[in-house]
């Protein structure tokens, strides 16, 4: 039987194993210390004990996974999302030794790890990218602003995930930013490089999800939509993304698709965007943002639209098969919704709640799904992100959707552990999300709500 | 779910207190099966375990499920099996483990060895990266759980040690 070893914990280690159940291939999976009893390592028909808890001793390190794939004597390695997914290393390391890695190639992750030639990559592709660029000294920096027009945003040219970004308003901030954002830069990855580009303040987040056969074909599976964000961490998502012009549609996808196209994609990816529709044109000003090259936390929802398997189609490729999505997938019919539920108190600034849980009930029904690890009297430890489950709902219209996801927050019922889940249920009563056009600086604004009473009337 | 007692596994106690009743006892060797359980003493070194590679493990199954007590103990130092006064020697991470400094070369340790708490018991290889392990205590090895070339996973026994001054 040939093996898959799985390189993640959570949530998603639990989906591949469906995955991987589902092409009767035998899951194995790696699980630190603190995840021996966790549902995963239940289902899988083995785990592999690869270190300690902390994830700087197990999980973030290729040299374990790899070890314990060959120990498994897997024939794939799927890195999950997070942790190594897209660490060029661990690509690399399962080429030596002959393991299929589930995902991009370790040039691609590279050239999308950075996000220098990311941008540059997505020029060459002609994907629009926000006006800007990269300098060298502050002169350079006022004249790359004026150009690009102020508010600007600095970042470190070698930075992600939301780190290392200053906003400067005008000159005077410019030249206050620039040397702060080169020694955080230099400290927090090792490089001083910036660059700086226009800022887009009411822009929403929209994503597009491509699968690319390695050889230059991509099929792409729409939009999601993104935009209710906390500190750039996603809360909700959604898809198809709610209000955008086709012309729109067309320009995100049509960018998506060459920018996949022309690195020769393998894989599942995410290319994002800024879509800013202030302006009024058609299409909306778009902007490139990056790729994630692996599977995301929200492909669910573009599952349950689409009616595909994307975890299914990783696997398939990386076994030498045809994926097996459609060229030309149908236009979804209805919407889908995903509420992330993390053990976070979103009435303490989101403080982590790691803890034993007491009761987890999750709701079932027509049109209802659940990616979860957790389970009553689970331990959820405090060593690894807040992910607790993902409640995902399909139904004809978006505010049918809507109508669904209340009534499937209601029927959630978790002990033991502070959730998200009351803050989705403020969300999705507030009249701006159900309009279905909030910005990624939406949420920080609304949450927590003015009176405690957590009911419609109370916008910003 | 509460079968009969004498389906059930002893209690950590209870065998605690059979292993000092056999240890006042005249019998220099023991094998008992109980339910869930196969014990084996011996009062002298090495004859326990015989000439065979490859002892079967007192407890079947998966590797370590530690008693409680050990677990504060970091894995490197080993954990102490607080009544039978022997200590574990965990393996620190997943890893092929080798008792021996090179092929030729002999093992680290043997059944009687005297160690130390800085006395390598063996290596785990992760690619190509070695990591030795450390005794922890100062002793005399009386168990050699794992294999050389086995892969190891975190925590699971490669050596036992009756710690000097214990039994």
């Amino acid at each position: 039987m040939t093996r898959v070893l799985i390189a993640n914990r959570g949530e998603i280690a639990v989906r591949v194993i469906a995955a991987c159940r589902r092409l009767g291939l035998s899951p194995v999976l790696a699980v630190s210390a603190a995840d021996r009893d966790s549902l995963g390592a239940r289902l899988a028909d083995r785990a592999l004990c690869i270190g300690p808890a902390p994830a700087t001793a197990s999980y973030l390190r290729p040299e374990l996974l790899v070890e314990a794939a060959l120990a498994a004597e897997a024939a794939v390695l799927h890195p999950g999302y997070g942790f190594c997914s897209e660490q060029p290393a661990l690509a690399e390391m399962c080429a030596e030794h002959g393991i299929a890695f589930a995902g991009p190639r370790p040039e691609t992750l590279r050239e999308f790890g950075d996000k220098g030639s990311a941008r540059a990559a997505a020029v060459r592709a002609g994907v629009p990218v926000a006006a800007g660029g990269e300098f060298t000294d502050v002169d350079q920096a006022h004249e790359i602003a004026r150009g690009a027009g102020f508010p600007v945003l600095v970042k470190a040219v070698h930075g992600g995930g939301g780190r290392g970004i200053h906003l400067a308003r005008d000159e005077d901030e410019l030249a206050r930013v620039v040397p702060v954002a080169a020694s955080e830069a230099q400290a927090g990855f090792g490089n001083p490089a910036l660059y700086v580009e226009q800022f887009f303040p009411r822009a929403r987040h929209v994503e597009v999800q491509v699968f690319g056969d390695g050889e230059g074909g991509v099929v792409v599976l729409g939009e999601r939509d993104c935009s209710v964000q906390r500190r750039h961490q996603k809360l909700l998502e959604e898809c198809p993304a709610p209000g955008l012009s086709p012309a729109t549609r067309e320009l995100l996808r049509g960018s998506a698709e060459r920018l996949a196209a022309d690195v020769g994609y393998r894989g599942a990816g995410t290319v994002e965007f800024l879509v800013d529709t202030e302006a009024g044109t058609d299409p909306a000003t778009v902007v490139f943002l990056e790729v994630n090259a692996r599977i995301q936390v929200e492909h669910p929802v573009t599952e349950e639209a689409y009616g595909v398997d994307l975890v299914a189609a990783q696997l398939r490729l990386a076994l030498g098969e045809p994926h097996g999505l459609p060229e030309k997938p149908p236009e979804p019919q209805g919407h889908v919704l995903e509420c992330r539920i993390n053990a976070e108190d979103p009435w303490q600034d989101f403080r982590p709640s790691p803890g034993r849980i007491g009761v987890a009930e999750f709701p079932r029904g027509p049109g209802i799904r659940v990616d979860t690890h957790v389970t009553a009297d689970h331990l959820f430890p405090p060593h690894y992100d807040s992910l607790l489950a993902k409640l995902i709902v399909r139904a004809h219209d978006r505010t049918a959707a809507i109508e669904a996801m209340r009534g499937a927050l209601r029927a959630t019922q978790v002990t033991g552990v502070a959730t998200t889940a009351q803050l989705h249920e403020h969300l999705l009563a507030h009249p701006d999300f159900q309009a279905g056009s909030v910005t990624t600086r939406w949420l920080d604004a609304t949450w927590p709500p003015q009176q405690h009473r957590g009911g419609e009337g109370d916008t910003a | 779910m509460t079968p009969p007692p004498a389906d059930q596994p002893p209690s950590w106690n209870e065998l605690l207190d059979l292993v000092a009743r056999l240890d006042s006892s005249p019998y220099a060797d023991v094998e008992l099966d109980l339910p869930g359980l196969h014990l084996r003493m011996s009062t002298a070194p090495g004859t326990a375990e015989g000439d065979s590679p490859a002892p079967a493990p007192a407890v079947p199954a998966q590797p370590p499920t530690p008693p409680p007590a050990e677990e504060a103990q970091p894995a490197e130092a080993g954990s102490t099996t607080a009544g039978a006064q022997l200590v574990d020697v965990t393996a620190p991470l997943l890893g092929t483990f080798y008792r021996r400094p090179s092929p030729d070369a002999d093992p680290f340790v043997e059944i009687g060895s005297e160690v130390t708490a800085d006395t390598s018991v063996g290596i785990v290889e992760v690619m190509k990266m070695m990591t030795p392990v450390p005794a922890g205590v100062a002793g005399r090895v009386v168990e050699i759980r794992a294999q050389d070339g086995e892969v190891v996973e975190h925590e699971q026994v490669l050596v036992r040690i009756a710690p000097e001054g214990g039994l």
